[in-house]
């Protein structure tokens, strides 16, 4: 940082006042500056760590088990057997943690607005977007990311696939992918909460229809049902599509084969269309302070 | 600080005049109905979860109607009962199991249950209102979700004619009573941790399968049915439900009803515990 000059320099420079010399911080940098401050405060409190990530553990898991007791009685579920709708799981679980661990704070936006806290955000030189996704880490994220992981390499070895180096990458990339459709359609949703501030009962409908729903293959759902859980809620893209790639099951879909790795282009356009929707949206922000 | 206003509000319950029960009922009535505006307060809030139940029930029809494909039946249970179960099973979730009921951790972290203490009304029997006013509240999209139902032929009408109908109604409502005193025993451990965040989504996933909301106790393996048949979420959903289908009849639903009524009375005697040691541990945030 730039010394104040002293009293009395020589030169014309004495008489301009002082400034702070402002370094430009890169967004990415900033983001990461201010997220790594909220995981200090995550990690500080371990018990509530533990509780909210075992909390989080427990509400997916409460899907596994009901999966997992059914394809118990009835074998197969549209079709599909064990081993595959175990893939399905696993890869819509990690691609909600990928959704989730990064850009979960996305659920504080309607207390944001409404506590008056948006207006913080606003006096600070970091885009208010990148500072709302560091607002807290919620803890949760955690259970999500390590249950996905495990039952990820469990499910790997059920389902019926020939694990070549493709196919891996396919995998991580559809992971991620399915990651950002998520994140994509909670943040155009959040962008109404400048509008509607209260967009809460929404963002959980549609977390919980994608996870409650996620694991079945989309023909169960029926014609309509299927169009609409893909091109309404683009439910199709976060697993279910890249997986009937995996699992060379591609001739069930009501669209064309190559649609099975759209979600790999779906997926950041997704992402940039809700980040888009924010940004404009926040236009029409009206802080409650007056 | 929290010594005399223990005193004024377990006084307050235990040596009250009969004036002074009617006045704490009117303020009972008071705080459930106040609560059940609050719920009713943000208009996009109730169309969205209105949407929200139909949606959910249209999805879990397709989704069992799938799953049994051409099977007519499977261990005993034909498909159209399994269908009209994981539709009654969805609406009883939305009513038992939302994501946030009691406001009571927040007052707790907060601070503001310094102000709850002092009202000549306990604190269990506000909060028991209060849930009463939001499970109240929810009750017309659940009838609008039953009406679809009906509509779209994935529904009967319960078993047993009226005396069936009236069964099912008392089993109801000493249902959604466990629920809210499971609900508010878990809500309660706020006064030690302060954060109920975690414990309450578990409690909430625990509930939902084992009260067989999410699938009926008829299809589980027999050791795992065995064990959930000794907790209290079956009666939540799973023992309201079998009488609606008429699995339980006779006697039998007389018998179920009554282990209903048994864990009511548990619970309460829990609560009441619970909240007897809870009001030694109060810390008044920011007081």
């Amino acid at each position: 940082m730039a010394e104040p000059p002293a009293d009395g320099a020589a030169g014309t420079a004495a008489r301009e006042p002082w400034r702070p010399q402002l370094r430009e911080v890169s967004p990415l940098r900033a983001w990461w500056v201010l997220m790594a401050t909220s995981l200090r405060v995550v990690f500080a409190y371990r018990s509530n760590l533990l509780n909210t990530a075992l909390g989080s553990v427990a509400l997916q898991g409460s899907q596994l088990l009901f999966v997992g007791v059914l394809l118990h009685r009835f074998e197969q579920v549209g079709g599909w057997g064990f081993g595959e709708v175990a893939l399905l799981f696993a890869m819509r679980l990690c691609a909600h943690a990928v959704c989730t661990v990064p850009f979960g704070q996305h659920s504080a936006i309607d207390f944001l607005i409404n506590e008056g806290d948006y207006d913080r955000l606003l006096l600070r030189p970091v885009s208010p977007f990148l500072q709302m996704l560091a607002w807290r880490f919620n803890p949760g994220s955690l259970g999500d990311l390590s249950l996905g992981v495990v039952v990820l390499v469990v499910a790997a070895r059920l389902a019926p696939v020939e694990w070549t180096a493709g196919a891996v990458v396919l995998l991580v990339l559809a992971i991620l992918a399915g990651g950002l459709v998520e994140a994509g359609v909670q943040f155009a949703l959040s962008s109404l909460s400048f509008r509607l501030r209260a967009t809460w009962s929404l963002k959980v409908t549609v977390d919980t229809t994608f996870a409650d729903f996620g694991p079945y293959p989309l023909g169960v759902f029926g014609t309509v049902g299927s169009l609409a859980l893909t091109f309404v809620l683009p439910l199709a893209f976060i697993a279910y599509l890249p997986a009937t790639a995996l699992l060379g099951r591609t001739d069930e879909l009501l669209l064309p084969a190559w649609a099975a790795y759209s979600s790999l282009l779906v997926g950041p356009l997704v992402f940039w269309g809700g980040y888009r929707a924010f940004v404009h949206q926040s236009r029409h922000y009206d802080s409650p302070a007056g | 600080m929290t010594g005399p206003v223990a005193t004024s509000t377990t006084g307050a319950t235990t040596a009250a005049p009969a004036g002074h029960l009617a006045a704490q009922a009117r303020a009972l009535v008071a705080i459930g109905r106040q609560s059940v505006r609050s719920a009713l307060a943000v208009r996009s809030e109730v169309l969205v979860s209105g949407v929200a139940v139909l949606v959910r029930v249209v999805l879990v029809i397709l989704v069992w109607r799938a799953v049994y494909g051409s099977t007519p039946e499977v261990v005993g249970v034909d498909r159209s009962t399994a269908v009209a179960y994981a539709v009654l099973g969805a609406v009883f979730t939305n009513v038992l199991n939302p994501f946030w009921r009691s406001s009571l951790e927040v007052r707790v972290r907060q601070g503001r249950i310094a102000v709850d203490l002092l009202r000549p009304v306990g604190l269990v029997p506000q909060t028991l209102a209060q849930q009463v006013g939001t499970t109240a509240a929810a009750v017309p999209r659940c009838v609008l979700a039953v009406l679809l139902a009906l509509v779209i032929g994935a529904l009967q009408a319960p078993a047993g004619g009226v005396l069936g109908l009236l069964a099912f109604a008392v089993s109801t409502v000493l249902g959604v009573a466990v629920a809210l005193l499971c609900n508010l025993v878990v809500a309660m451990t706020a006064f030690w941790t302060l954060e109920v965040g975690g414990a309450l989504m578990v409690y909430r996933a625990v509930a939902q399968f084992a009260s067989g909301a999410l699938i009926p106790l008829w299809f589980m393996p027999g050791w795992l049915r065995g064990t959930l048949e000794w907790l209290p979420f079956q009666a939540q959903v799973f023992t309201p439900l079998s009488v609606y289908f008429g699995t339980v009849r006779g006697w039998d639903a007389v018998g179920a009803v009554a282990v209903q009524a048994l864990w009511v009375v548990l619970l309460a005697l829990l609560a009441q515990l619970v909240w007897s040691r809870a009001l030694h541990r109060v810390v008044v945030q920011g007081g």
